[in-house]
């Protein structure tokens, strides 16, 4: 799973949210260093619908502008876990074999 | 222009349905993330914007795609094609060997037409048989080995004699394993039907054995040899010539006589192949009227990178345009109904 996929269902597990909010929880998560453009979410969200990852809750008015809220669904909350446990699997390997060689001592570079 | 006038503009690139569903939406949102007193897009937008539109283009394309119409005309034309391919390269195989049985000691003299060329036409004969009965991706894996025959074929020609003449049945043949991998919910004998593989059968045989029967019949001796820029006619005799355009006509008219959906599909993934057919035949002879070849002592000079850029172009281009046509008259029939 990309990373920007990744992020863009995190920012949706707490509650659903529109287009902008979830630009700026992604930015959040990532402490900045993803910022995802409006062209690209809106390809992803477009991408995520169709494989019923994620839906749209609800759509409101905000000052002549439409906003659509889109919420996880319960099969993208399982690919987001899967993808997390693979994640975390992958994660602690590399710690282990970096620990193992030496190159870093209790999670920082040696 | 205001800073929504641009991105609206930019919107423009993206496919009427996405837009229809996103562009308010995705406007309200650039907006939101625009900086104070933004008044063009910024070039990080633009990108992000073009390669979204780029992106749903081709997903909307691979939706298309990925209808059954269009896998049942992709097995449909993997066989037809194969059948064609067979005929283009059994023809004088069958010949040399039709002349050692009316008594022609070394045939026509050439060992190579039944080495590697008539090998080829037999897996090409092997492919159709295996689509006949829907083994899509072993005849798809054979395809492959002779597709690469065809394009090498084809580049040794141009790389002797500056040719491209030939260049039309190395895209077919490229395209046969493409098409055959597609998995389709039917056969392509299913879509077919029997009386239409019947008419390819008969197809196939007139073609294949159009020089022998005109060989062993003598049915040519009297007659001139046609020449002319006519695909299947350039020197050969007209008797031959009658078998192999009859030949043809049955392969035209089994397609012509499937139903307009699968019909439709089959003439636009043909497309490429007769743009192809057109330009190497028409447009980039020595007389092209298209973009003209010149000769060196008789010999043609080799194709210029504009010429190179319009023969991948435009299959490409014919192909795109043929496909939106389709889909939109499909889409108003639809909507008309």
């Amino acid at each position: 799973m990309h990373e920007s996929t990744y992020l863009i269902l995190t920012a949706l597990v707490e509650a659903p949210r529109h287009g902008y909010a979830v630009l700026e929880e992604v930015r959040q998560i990532s402490d900045g260093r993803v910022d995802l453009r409006a062209g690209t979410l809106y390809a992803a969200l477009d991408r995520l619908r169709t494989e019923g990852l994620i839906d749209i809750e609800r759509e409101e008015q905000v000052q002549s502008r439409l906003r659509r809220y889109y919420r996880l669904t319960a099969s993208g909350a399982q690919r987001l876990a899967e993808e997390s446990a693979r994640l975390r699997s992958n994660a602690d390997a590399a710690s282990v074999r970096l620990r193992r060689a030496g190159l870093i001592v209790d999670g920082g570079a040696a | 222009m205001t800073l929504e006038h641009g991105y609206r503009w930019l919107m423009a690139c993206y496919p009427r349905a996405y837009r229809r569903q996103y562009e308010d939406e995705l406007i309200g949102v650039l907006l939101d993330d625009a900086s104070p007193g933004q008044r063009r897009p910024a070039a990080r937008d633009v990108l992000a914007l073009l390669g979204g539109a780029l992106h749903a283009h081709v997903r909307q394309a691979g939706a298309r795609f990925s209808g059954n119409a269009w896998r049942e005309a992709a097995q449909a034309l993997g066989l037809i094609a194969a059948l064609m391919l067979f005929v283009r390269d059994a023809r004088v195989p069958v010949l040399h060997l039709a002349m050692f049985a009316d008594g022609y000691p070394e045939g026509l003299g050439e060992p190579f037409v039944l080495w590697p060329v008539g090998f080829v036409a037999l897996l090409w004969l092997t492919v159709a048989v295996s689509a006949v009965f829907g083994w899509g991706r072993a005849a798809a894996a054979i395809a492959v080995c002779c597709a690469a025959f065809e394009v090498v074929r084809v580049a040794e020609d141009y790389g002797q004699y500056s040719t491209v003449r030939n260049l039309w049945p190395a895209v077919l043949a490229a395209m046969v394993p493409l098409v055959l991998a597609v998995h389709a919910p039917r056969s392509a004998t299913a879509s077919l039907a029997r009386w239409r593989l019947g008419t390819l059968a008969a197809a196939t045989l007139v073609s294949v054995g159009a020089p022998s029967i005109a060989q062993v019949t003598g049915a040519d001796d009297s007659t001139t040899p046609v020449y002319g820029t006519w695909i299947f006619t350039v020197g050969v005799g007209r008797i031959e010539a009658i078998l192999l355009t009859a030949g043809y006509l049955l392969f035209a008219l089994v397609i012509l006589s499937t139903p307009a959906v699968l019909r439709r599909r089959l003439l636009a993934l043909v497309v490429p192949v007769g743009v192809t057919l057109l330009l190497t035949r028409v447009g980039f002879s020595s007389t092209g009227t298209i973009l003209k070849r010149p000769t060196h002592d008789g010999v043609l000079a080799a194709l210029t990178p504009a010429q190179w850029l319009v023969l991948v172009l435009a299959p490409t281009l014919f192909f795109a345009v043929a496909v939106a046509i389709l889909h939109q008259r499909e889409r108003s029939g639809t909507q008309g109904a």
